[in-house]
């Protein structure tokens, strides 16, 4: 099949974008995940394959803001790549069958890929008296995770529900929640934590699957390493702010319009790992994601910081620890502080002190003390000595 | 004198006492006894203090005494700072982080060192010899200085351990790499020349033959290394336009650093061997130390042009005569160390006394150590305050610093005793 064909073949599906667009696509993607631009070839190629793994999609305990986040990414084709590329097979929010019909659906396409298709799991999994609190079909989410688990080819849960527990497993936990991990130990998967998490991410990781056959490289929490893999604080566009001791003390105030540092406010980016800042929410531009419209950051894609710790509480500072007493960028004091002006002050009065001893002394004595002998004869003894 | 026998017991207390009371010096001692007849033969010929008696350098002596004594506090300092960090160990801070060490042990010490590379120059290369008598202690002057400069950047920088990486892990286009590079080089080049007067004394024809073939070359690399060394410390500075005062930051300020230290080495060569005439039996050859003082006016001039060229092209002559501190601060430096040793030395009757070339020395000395600490220290404090910073030297910094000159003294006193230092007194 000829590049032109191969693109044909899925044009139609994209609704209208333009093959340069499709590259470009593909070429941002491995850019996300940190791959060389060549990858970019390879993701395109994997796209225009038929025979690419389908992605069943089973939603829990969740809010729905996983799928939303998705559905609510502004790049043209983008909700055509999801729905037609990725071969989303089953998804309770987005199938347009409902019902029997629905279930059925996914029968069959479990049956048709059975060790081939990627499983998203998004929401938490109650497990409290049996998992009752949470039923799909009359049946319940631990039953269902379960049987479909064992035939999925890659399992990502997607967002902070599905990964740890989130929102749901925050005390006291009524039902139990759990995350998928925590249920299915035996096996690998892939955490995109966030609330909701970037649709990126889960879109790079399916796609890097799918191209490369095997999953990124993990942390040890699951987390894809490319996204993952740094602190909101160190990419924080107000990070300059925090350096220099500009802090925005409450909500609305001067340096809190102005753009300063949320550190003060209860800002998790300290202790939370994310790319938030690089790769930003919505594609509206600049800016856009909760910091940069002047949010603290709340710890969300972190497992004990997000609906964990509370919203006023200071960060844990990971990797450095700030000065007691934070300089101000600038206090604008005039003038020279006091150490260092009687230091100089010292050192100078030391110079002069000196300088001024010298000169007493040594200009007062007569010529011909001690060392002045008559002018020559040192002179003559000197060169005889080397000669 | 206190008796120790009464502390020590009757054998150990005698020799101490009979060393307290000088009647007993290290060339009595027979190392044969201690570490076998080849090595201890050795000791013993360079701790043999015969040539050098004529100069009657005492060893054991109250100063003596203060400056061993300072010594050991220093080292106790450094053992702290390596233990406990620097952060323990000085009041650096992010606003000040090169203070009084890099200051003056540094800045001050390279400049200080920059007679020798002027005088092995001029013996060696363009064969004055009228300067040959003094080349040896001027040498070795330089060479404390060095080592002195690399000691403290040891401890001034942040990992003390890893003080060797810029040699091997080469970052061309930083200039503290050159700064490093060349305190390396240049101190082996120090130790190269200073060699023929240990193997002189260890009598060793033959290492003294292979060190004089090199020596010129020797010599050579030493002056080349020496003008980049003197320079690139004050290339350091170009870096912080926006932080150094503009009354000292200047384009120039590499040639500034280079021309105030060629006249400061010259000075302190002058100085050194007027001291040690004074401390020491020893003469102090009246033409060299009259010579040193037309180069130190003829140096002195020039950097005065090069600072007034720059006042005028730069921050105006007004900036220093605002009554400001830094102005004030700039003035004394330049007074003590450019203004008035140039008047002195404009009168024929100061240039022709020994005792007065001595004050000018001393002024020069003091006003390019000031403008040191101005430069590397000072000159950044309007910004720094502006920052809210502030800094003044923790007492372990100034222990350290103080431990480091008595370190020096006690080395060339030391070198003098034992060494062929002054090779026309013996002869």
């Amino acid at each position: 099949m000829s590049k032109s064909d191969a693109f044909n073949s899925v044009s139609r599906m994209l609704g209208g974008v333009s093959r340069r667009d499709f590259l470009k696509f593909c070429s941002v993607m491995a850019v996300g995940m940190g791959l060389p631009i060549s990858a970019g070839a390879r993701i395109a190629e994997a796209i225009v394959n038929p025979k690419r793994p389908p992605v069943i999609w089973l939603s829990f305990q969740e809010c729905t803001g996983c799928v939303e986040s998705l559905l609510r990414s502004n790049h043209p084709t983008l909700e055509h790549l999801i729905l037609d590329l990725i071969s989303l097979d089953y998804s309770e929010t987005l199938s347009a069958a409902a019902g029997h019909q629905a279930e059925e659906a996914k029968a069959r396409s479990i049956q048709e890929n059975k060790g081939k298709f990627v499983l998203v799991v998004d929401g938490a999994i109650p497990t409290k008296d049996q998992g009752i609190y949470c039923k799909i079909a009359g049946r319940t989410a631990l039953d269902i995770l379960n049987e479909t688990a064992p035939h999925a080819a890659a399992i990502l849960a997607m967002g902070s529900c599905a990964s740890w527990g989130g929102v749901a497993a925050s005390g006291p936990n009524p039902t139990g929640a759990k995350g998928v991990s925590e249920i299915l130990s035996n096996r690998t998967v892939v955490t995109i934590p966030g609330c909701p998490p970037n649709p990126y991410n889960l879109l790079s990781t399916i796609l890097y699957y799918v191209t490369f056959n095997k999953l990124p490289e993990l942390d040890p929490q699951g987390r894809p390493k490319f996204a993952f893999s740094r602190l909101i604080h160190e990419n924080c566009e107000r990070r300059p702010h925090f350096d220099a001791g500009r802090f925005a003390e409450q909500f609305g105030d001067g340096l809190h319009r102005k753009g300063g540092c949320l550190y003060k406010l209860g800002c998790k980016g300290p202790e939370t790992y994310a790319n938030c800042p690089t790769v930003l929410f919505g594609e509206t531009g600049a800016g856009t994601w909760p910091v940069g419209v002047g949010h603290p950051c709340f710890g969300c894609a972190e497992k004990g910081v997000g609906f964990t710790t509370p919203l006023h509480q200071l960060a844990v500072l990971k990797e450095m620890t700030p000065p007691v007493f934070f300089g101000e960028a600038f206090p604008n004091k005039s003038g020279i502080s006091p150490g260092i002006k009687t230091f100089a002050a010292g050192s100078a009065g030391l110079v002069v002190g000196a300088a001024g001893a010298a000169v007493l002394t040594g200009l007062g004595t007569k010529k011909g003390a001690n060392l002045d002998q008559p002018h020559g004869q040192d002179e003559k003894n000197a060169r005889d000595k080397e000669e | 004198m206190i008796d120790t026998t009464k502390y020590v017991g009757p054998k150990w207390g005698g020799v101490i006492n009979r060393f307290m009371a000088d009647e007993y010096t290290l060339s009595d001692i027979d190392a044969t006894r201690y570490v076998g007849s080849k090595l201890g033969g050795v000791i013993n010929k360079f701790l043999d203090d015969t040539p050098s008696k004529d100069l009657g350098i005492k060893m054991v002596t109250p100063f003596t005494l203060v400056l061993v004594a300072l010594i050991g506090l220093a080292a106790v300092v450094a053992v702290y700072r390596l233990i406990f960090g620097i952060g323990a160990a000085s009041n650096l801070n992010d606003f000040w982080p090169w203070g009084l060490w890099i200051g003056f042990d540094v800045l001050g010490g390279v400049a200080m060192a920059a007679g020798a590379f002027l005088i092995a120059g001029s013996v060696y290369i363009l064969n004055w010899k009228k300067y040959k008598c003094i080349a040896r202690a001027s040498i070795l002057n330089a060479f404390f200085g060095y080592l002195l400069a690399a000691i403290s950047i040891t401890l001034d920088v942040g990992r003390s351990w890893v003080i060797w990486h810029p040699l091997v892990m080469w970052q061309v286009n930083s200039v503290m790499f050159i700064v490093a590079l060349h305190l390396v080089l240049y101190l082996c080049t120090l130790g190269t020349e200073s060699s023929p007067m240990v193997f002189e004394k260890l009598g060793w024809p033959r290492a003294l033959k292979g060190v004089g073939r090199i020596m010129v070359g020797a010599v050579m690399f030493g002056v080349a290394l020496s003008l980049l060394h003197q320079s690139s410390l004050g290339a350091n500075y170009l870096i912080v336009p926006a932080k150094l005062s503009p009354i000292y930051y200047s384009p120039l300020l590499p040639y500034h650093f280079l021309v105030s230290a060629i006249m400061l080495g010259l000075a302190i060569v002058s100085f050194e061997t007027l001291l040690t005439g004074k401390v020491f039996n020893h003469k102090p050859p009246r033409d060299v130390v009259e010579g040193l003082a037309r180069g130190v006016m003829i140096v002195g001039s020039v950097y005065l042009v090069m600072k007034i060229w720059h006042l005028v092209t730069g921050p105006g002559v007004g900036a220093v005569l605002d009554g400001s501190f830094l102005g004030n601060l700039y003035l004394i430096e330049m007074t003590v160390g450019v203004i008035l040793p140039l008047t002195l030395l404009s009168f024929r009757s100061v240039r022709t006394s020994l005792e007065r070339i001595f004050v000018v020395d001393i002024l020069v000395i003091l006003g390019v150590l000031m403008n040191r600490m101005d430069v590397g220290v000072f000159g950044v404090s309007e910004y720094a305050t502006r920052s809210g910073g502030d800094y003044f030297p923790s007492i372990m910094e100034l222990t350290l610093t103080a431990g480091m000159i008595a370190f020096a003294i006690l080395g060339f006193k030391f070198c003098a005793k034992y060494l062929p230092l002054f090779p026309e007194s013996h002869h």
